[in-house]
């Protein structure tokens, strides 16, 4: 009895120290996070310009007119759309590159290497270099293969300028996904998988029967971290289009930023934010119900 | 054990203490600035006791033009050793304009502040964030003509230094050689353009990816070439008293704009303004539409290169001016302590001297304003002598409401990609009265 006493105090002991570890960021989340949110919907509620001491409350009015701006719905629909080719391409590729670099073959370290350098450079530099590839590069290569569509600037008409920025996207976002996807294949137990050799399974079978129950929660995660990157895209845009041409690759946060800071609606844009947070969360909800059906631990 | 538990409730003291101290000091700033703001005597106090310990007043100097780095730190470094009672620091980033623009929202603006003359810059000052300079002596140290195109509501609230208009830009040499002369009337730019493509040459580069350029290029066209007043326009057909498919300007821009355009390269959507100005550096091209600010790069590029920028030629008959604003002005906050304006103010009168300008204007080479500083610069001599002789109008943008002008480019952009002058004139008679109303 004594001894489960003796048990328990020290059991309460440690959930006091692991308490006192987690507040210092269980405080800075807060801080910095959860009182942003809270002073954010505040904000949204009013006709504040970002820097005037007078200010009105006007309720609802930031986000009825945030649905009915043509600007707004044309950005979110952009968004949605590029999310959805970011997903899909991303996660192929990144599949397809972490089964074969999961492989044994020389030079294995040096090129799983390779493919991850995109991911340590900025966005906004990758954005520059690749702004000067689409204007040098590209287009010299175009005229002198004669691809009509490569000859000039990708990112100067407004039907191929999504996809000039998906690629440099696509580029640098695999990196992670197929680190992430490499370490989730380690985990498939080598017995099952010369069990399924033995009993006759192509490679086909082996992948999508055996890895990729193994796959589905890392997919999750990426899937999530995705569709977050689609939704919140700026950098890219900032630096290859500035949401050009014409407003063919205006995002919601380069909207955002154009009325927060050129035009002074901060209350409005804080609204249009509020809306673009709610919509993601409530995307990543629908994923993560949708992919924990399917994980089989 | 005592002492494993001893060591781990001291590391939480220590994680909680950081934390605490991360949130403390915030918080502090935040209440020192808003006390500051309000000009509360606690502050004041505080900051005049902090000078009475013979600290020297420290000033922050917040430039938007990043480019002048070099330069300012050269002059903030010769100030701060001739003035010991006051410390001036620099800060000046690449994204200056969104931080600057971040900081004020923050309420924490810099004692003397570089601020470009725009919608956004009148905005602050109706709101009281920089000092009332109205009748200050040291506007003396301006020409009045720039005086006069500073002032808000019977007031002025910066020091205006430089004008930033824009024309275009020739390649000298090019011209010699080839016998061509610079057109007077927009009709004789279209003919030598024609000479031009004949020639085998092609006349301009236009930078129209970079949105801006397109903004700036086409204001700057409308308020110097077509309609001095256009101004007046845009808040006529904001209150809703007509529209742009009655009045003339509009549609005269897209005519021009789009005839332009067949006189430039074949991929002026995806050229770039730096790229733009590469090209005419290299000598791909005769021409290019840009501002003064371009020929620092351009000198930058090729310190040889022989080019002159002289006013875009009349259209329909209308003398050409030059459609500026101020570009270079020094503004003192509002929430300065006395000792902070002083000190602020004395360096500004720095600024302003021979020799500094003088300096400055070697790194910005903008038509210069200011009286004691000699302005020679040979490619905007015959510009600068125009402009002497009065031909300055005001940007259209600066007594358009905040933003407008960014939302308005893009629809260019659109004219430039589907030629469709009716549908830019009725998208901007919609953008127009949205951001009047």
């Amino acid at each position: 009895m004594k001894k489960n006493n003796g048990k328990s105090r020290l059991g309460r002991e440690k959930y006091i120290t692991y308490l006192l570890f987690a507040l210092p960021g269980f405080l800075l989340y807060l801080c910095f996070f959860v009182s942003p949110l809270f002073l954010g919907v505040y904000y949204s509620l009013l006709d504040w310009n970002g820097f005037s001491k007078n200010y009105n409350f006007i309720g609802l009015k930031n986000y009825v007119k945030a649905f009915s701006n043509n600007d707004f719905r044309r950005a979110i629909l952009f968004n949605i759309r590029y999310s959805i080719m970011l997903i899909i391409l991303v996660i192929a590729i990144s599949l397809f590159l972490s089964v074969i670099l999961n492989r044994n073959f020389r030079f294995r370290t040096f090129v799983r290497s390779v493919f991850f350098m995109p991911a340590v450079l900025s966005m906004l530099t990758v954005g520059l270099i690749f702004s000067e590839i689409y204007f040098r590069a590209l287009p010299a290569f175009g005229q002198l293969t004669g691809i009509p569509a490569l000859s000039a600037n990708i990112l100067s008409s407004k039907t191929t300028a999504i996809f000039g920025v998906l690629f440099v996207h696509v580029w640098q976002g695999v990196a992670i996904p197929t680190v992430l996807l490499m370490s989730a294949l380690q985990t498939v137990p080598s017995e099952i998988l010369e069990s399924s050799l033995i009993d006759g399974a192509n490679r086909w079978q082996q992948f999508w029967k055996i890895m990729m129950p193994f796959l589905v929660p890392t997919l999750g995660v990426i899937l999530v971290l995705l569709l977050r990157d689609g939704l919140t895209l700026f950098d890219y845009v900032y630096g290859l289009t500035e949401g050009g041409p014409g407003g063919a690759t205006r995002t919601i946060t380069l909207l955002i930023y154009q009325q927060g800071f050129e035009e002074w609606n901060f209350s409005f844009a804080i609204a249009e934010s509020l809306i673009l947070s709610v919509l993601l969360a409530s995307l990543s909800l629908v994923q993560i119900t949708f992919t924990q059906k399917k994980q089989i631990y | 054990m005592l002492r494993k538990k001893l060591f781990l409730a001291g590391m939480a003291a220590a994680m909680g203490a950081l934390a605490c101290t991360g949130c403390g000091s915030g918080s502090t700033t935040s209440e020192t600035a808003a006390a500051k703001q309000e000009g509360t005597e606690a502050a004041a106090g505080e900051e005049v006791s902090s000078g009475n310990s013979g600290k020297a007043v420290e000033i922050e100097f917040f430039s938007l033009k990043p480019e002048a780095m070099d330069c300012y730190e050269s002059l903030i470094n010769r100030f701060n050793e001739e003035n010991p009672d006051v410390h001036v620091t620099l800060t000046s980033t690449s994204d200056a304009q969104t931080v600057f623009l971040t900081r004020v929202s923050t309420n924490d603006i810099p004692e003397l502040c570089y601020v470009y003359y725009n919608a956004t810059y009148i905005e602050f000052e109706k709101e009281g964030l920089f000092e009332d300079l109205t009748g200050d002596p040291i506007l003396d140290l301006v020409d009045k003509s720039i005086q006069d195109m500073a002032y808000v509501d019977d007031s002025i609230y910066c020091v205006p230094v430089t004008l930033s208009p824009a024309g275009i830009y020739y390649n000298v040499d090019l011209f010699e050689e080839k016998g061509y002369t610079y057109p007077q009337t927009y009709e004789e730019l279209i003919a030598l353009c024609e000479q031009m493509k004949a020639d085998g040459i092609t006349p301009f580069a236009f930078s129209d990816k970079t949105v801006s350029t397109i903004g700036q290029r086409a204001e700057r066209l409308l308020g110097g070439n077509i309609n001095y007043q256009v101004a007046d326009k845009f808040a006529e057909v904001g209150a809703g008293n007509t529209s742009w498919t009655q009045e003339p300007e509009l549609r005269r821009l897209a005519e021009v704009e789009l005839e332009l355009h067949q006189y430039c390269q074949d991929d002026f959507l995806g050229t770039a303004h730096e790229d733009a100005i590469a090209m005419f550096v290299n000598q791909e091209v005769a021409m290019i539409y840009s501002g003064t600010w371009a020929a620092t790069t351009i000198n930058d590029g090729e310190p040889d290169f022989r080019y002159e920028m002289l006013s875009f030629p009349a259209i329909d008959g209308v003398t050409p001016y030059a459609c500026t604003n101020p570009d270079t002005c020094y503004a003192i906050s509002s929430a300065c302590t006395e000792e902070e304006r002083d000190g602020a103010y004395r360096f500004m009168e720095f600024l302003l001297s021979q020799e500094a300008m003088e300096e400055w204007l070697q790194t910005d080479l903008s038509p210069n304003m200011a009286v004691n500083a000699e302005y020679d610069v040979d490619c905007f001599s015959t510009l600068t002598k125009e402009m002497n002789e009065g031909a300055i109008s005001l940007l259209p943008s600066v007594s358009q409401p905040a933003g407008f002008r960014n939302s308005w480019q893009v629809l260019i952009q659109q004219l430039l990609i589907d030629q469709d002058i009716d549908a830019f004139l009725q998208a901007s008679d919609e953008v127009t009265m949205e951001y009047y109303n």
